[in-house]
């Protein structure tokens, strides 16, 4: 019995968050509305993406990027719309351009000092009388 | 000289905290920052209006336009229902509603607690409230006569938030 509950609780936790969306027909449109659906933030609630969102204005967005790709629009074209009404900021990851180079070197740098303190280390002289 | 050398990570590292938390103490970095239409002209869009009307964006220039994303079930959006009341008494300026979503109590609603919008638009889908970058309701634009956005604000609108929105948009209150 003990297991029976146990495997019910570890179903339960493995469940995705359903949403009633309908998805595109076409399994290529599909997966690519999944990407764009992984990396676009939710408007109201900004620490997730709009695929787990259960917010009005997520649910919106994934209706709206599904039917501008049942148009014919471009990846491009959509994340230029999106990022035209709400900036950058909308997408996880941020654009490479002039006011992003600090954020995309800062972890390079990081890692580089990181490197050399582990190789030469931090050595404090301490005088001994 | 060589001592000084061997902290250089450290200075380095010290440095990049710094401007992490420059950046985070930046309002204008921080979350999504100041709304990227203000000082720019509302986009295109088109809808019907609740009085039966076709409402474009290019049918927001002439007037300054105090532009309200409600619905009836937001409590934000019944605290700050007086102040749209005051701001329908400014003959200066047009105020529109955009009912956002569906909203099959929106007629009970605007009866009962008197209607301050000259028009009612609708987006059932939300794709007018997309256009203009709304994050939820209430959501709040003001235009000036070119139809140019200057100034928006997110939550419930309160009278000295409208006050800056008719400065903003060069009103006489």
């Amino acid at each position: 019995m003990r297991k029976i509950f146990f495997f019910l609780v570890v179903l339960l936790c493995c469940a995705h968050p359903a949403t009633a969306d309908e998805t595109l027909a076409d399994l290529a449109l599909e997966a690519r509305a999944q990407a764009l659906f992984h990396d676009t933030r939710c408007a109201s609630c900004q620490t997730q993406t709009i695929d787990s969102s259960p917010a009005q204005v997520a649910i919106d967005m994934r209706a709206l990027i599904r039917h501008r790709l049942t148009e014919g629009a471009s990846d491009v074209q959509i994340r230029d719309e999106l990022r035209a009404a709400y900036g950058d900021a909308i997408f996880l990851t941020p654009p490479v351009q002039k006011n992003t180079y600090a954020l995309w070197i800062l972890p390079v740098l990081i890692l580089l000092a990181l490197i050399w303190i582990m190789r030469h280390g931090l050595q404090f002289d301490r005088k001994t009388t | 000289m060589k001592d000084l050398a061997r902290y250089i990570p450290v200075f380095v590292l010290a440095a990049l905290a710094g401007l992490i938390m420059a950046a985070l103490l930046n309002p204008k970095v921080s979350g999504f920052g100041a709304h990227p239409l203000l000082g720019k002209p509302m986009p295109a869009f088109q809808t019907t209006s609740r009085e039966g009307q076709t409402v474009t964006s290019a049918d927001l220039v002439g007037k300054p336009v105090l532009l309200n994303f409600f619905a009836s079930w937001c409590t934000p959006c019944r605290l700050e229902h007086p102040v749209l009341l005051q701001a329908a008494q400014n003959k200066n300026i047009r105020v529109l509603g955009v009912v956002y979503g569906q909203d099959p109590n929106l007629e009970s609603y605007l009866t009962e607690n008197n209607n301050p919008f000259e028009l009612v638009l609708r987006d059932p889908g939300g794709r007018v409230a997309l256009t203009l970058g709304i994050s939820g309701v209430p959501e709040t634009f003001m235009l000036d006569a070119n139809g140019t956005v200057r100034f928006h604000h997110t939550g419930a609108l309160t009278s000295d938030l409208l006050a800056d929105a008719l400065e903003e948009a060069k009103v006489t209150p």
